[in-house]
């Protein structure tokens, strides 16, 4: 494919990033995104929900700031246009939580419905946040829990009771807004949102892309309930595999169980930030998450191993 | 006698979900699963090995047969006269088919919920679970003639279930009051699981 090369192409998709980024000023950068997926719960209005607010984190991953969107849809007319509505409405109502304005879409027909959005923020040039930052020493804090892959493996098999479901819709509903403008405030490294590569395939993103490596506490990092015991008999999708195929030499796992490896890999759905920070602005990060309602957990350091991830138990 | 499930074809975690229930069907002996993908293999055998059973993985051209062995038959009768003894002499589950009680006149019908809920409330004699499925679900919403009742309920200990696809079937999942919202293998789990179950 040709290489698109600008000065003011600040971020473009070759570096493995959230969103690509473009230089308008000295004051301001473009941060633009578009994500969309087939349904991974039943309710419509969740769909719609989860869909936006895995949207909306590529920006925030950035450390940018949403401001319009348009609807990406493809449904087939027979699912009744009550639950296309549903599903729209859902993601307009994470948009105004966002104060992001819906401009537009556009839909086809298809038989497997499809829901997302594209999205266009603004960053600061100099207050951009990529992959490529982090330096040995510094410590490393994720702002959700793992396990919304195989949740929602459980939840297609009907093995998911309603606290199950419940946990997961907050997790995936959930906005990456209030961690990205704490680490706006205090100044950070470098960051990434947790998708489809799970934990540690994001992870190694950043260690690729800063030329770094990452030493991870199994023990310290936060997975939902019931997550273990789904893992534990098999309950898994086949996304987790194929990352832990794909990381395999760039891994080193040592105490951990079995389950715990896959659960590392479970592809995200609108997952939390992976974000790096100094050890100096640690507390001061962990202690604002707190205060915006978000548990921080700090579960690893950013080691001069480059591109190499190890995972202790 | 060889038990087979044929999960070829099948995505995560449809090739798991068949493999238990199949072994929770049969009381001893061998199962093979038969699937095509190395992800569907690991996680056939993980929940073997969940339930500490015997699983051994054979290849056949681009297949996998996971043969998994259950062990001895239990004897069944035993076992029911075990659960039956340590039984309580009252219903567990009372599963609501209806938003009334009993087929007849609707108004019949809807001043007998009432008296039922009501007296209910008063009763010691509590079940542990109840559950609602079809028009029943409208009992657990807005504008139900016996909310308060099943609050008081719920406060008692009782656990109040309505079926998820009953409340998007009429429109309900934002008027459900009280109680959570359940699926069918929950409610099938409640039915099977050996207690009573009184059907109204």
């Amino acid at each position: 494919m040709p290489q698109f090369q600008d000065p003011r192409l600040l971020v473009s998709g070759a570096t493995m990033d959230d969103a690509g980024v473009y230089k308008l000023n000295e004051q301001q950068a473009l941060v633009q995104t578009v994500d969309f997926f087939t349904p991974m719960v039943d309710d419509p209005y969740v769909f719609g929900q989860v869909a936006a607010a895995n949207a909306l984190s590529d920006i925030y991953a950035m450390g940018g700031r949403p401001l319009t969107a348009l609807n990406i849809a493809a449904f087939d007319l027979d699912i009744g246009k009550e639950v296309i509505q549903r599903i729209l409405a859902g993601g307009a109502v994470k948009l105004q939580e966002a104060g992001c304005l819906l401009v537009g879409g556009h839909t086809i027909e298809d038989k497997e419905p499809k829901y997302g959005l594209a999205v266009t923020g603004l960053v600061h040039p100099d207050k951009l946040i990529t992959n490529a930052g982090a330096q040995p020493g510094a410590r490393v804090v994720l702002t959700k829990p793992l396990g919304s892959g195989i949740l929602s493996t459980a939840l297609k098999g009907d093995l998911l009771d309603n606290e199950g479901l419940e946990e997961l819709t907050a997790v995936m509903t959930e906005l990456n807004d209030k961690a990205s403008a704490v680490m706006q405030q205090v100044g950070v490294l470098a960051a990434t949102d947790i998708t489809g590569f799970g934990l540690l395939g994001h992870a190694w993103e950043i260690c690729a892309s800063s030329g770094v490596g990452m030493e991870l506490q199994y023990g310290d990092i936060p997975v939902m309930d019931r997550v273990v015991d789904f893992a534990s008999m098999g309950v898994i999708p086949a996304g987790a595999y194929k990352n832990k195929r794909y990381l395999e030499d760039k891994i080193e796992f040592s105490g951990v169980p079995e389950h715990g490896q896959i659960i590392l890999c479970d592809p995200q759905t609108s997952g939390g930030l992976l974000i790096v920070v100094e050890e100096s602005k640690l507390s001061e990060l962990t202690g604002l998450l707190q205060a915006a309602g978000i548990d921080g957990s700090v579960i690893g350091t950013i080691t001069d191993s480059k591109g190499l991830i190890t995972v202790t138990g | 006698m060889k038990n087979t499930v044929d999960a070829r074809g099948k995505a995560c975690p449809q090739p798991v979900i068949e493999t238990k229930k199949a072994l929770e069907q049969i009381s001893g002996g061998e199962l093979v699963t038969i699937v095509d993908n190395e992800a569907a293999r690991d996680n056939v055998v993980k929940l073997a090995k969940s339930m500490s059973l015997d699983v051994e993985v054979k290849q056949h051209q681009g297949e996998y047969h996971i043969h998994i062995n259950k062990g001895e038959t239990v004897n069944k009768d035993e076992h029911i006269a075990i659960s039956t003894a340590t039984m309580e002499e009252k219903a567990a589950f009372i599963l609501f088919t209806s938003n009334v009680l009993g087929s007849g006149s609707e108004e019949l019908g809807e001043t007998l919920v009432k008296s039922f809920f009501y007296t209910l409330v008063e009763s010691d004699m509590k079940p542990k679970t109840l559950m609602f499925i079809n028009k029943g679900v409208y009992l657990a919403c807005e504008d139900s003639p016996v909310l308060a009742q099943l609050m008081a309920l719920k406060e008692a200990g009782v656990e109040i279930l309505s079926c998820g696809t009953c409340l998007d079937y009429y429109n309900l999942k934002d008027k459900l009051c009280v109680g959570s919202v359940t699926n069918m293998y929950t409610i099938l789990e409640n039915l099977m699981g050996g207690e009573r179950v009184v059907t109204l």
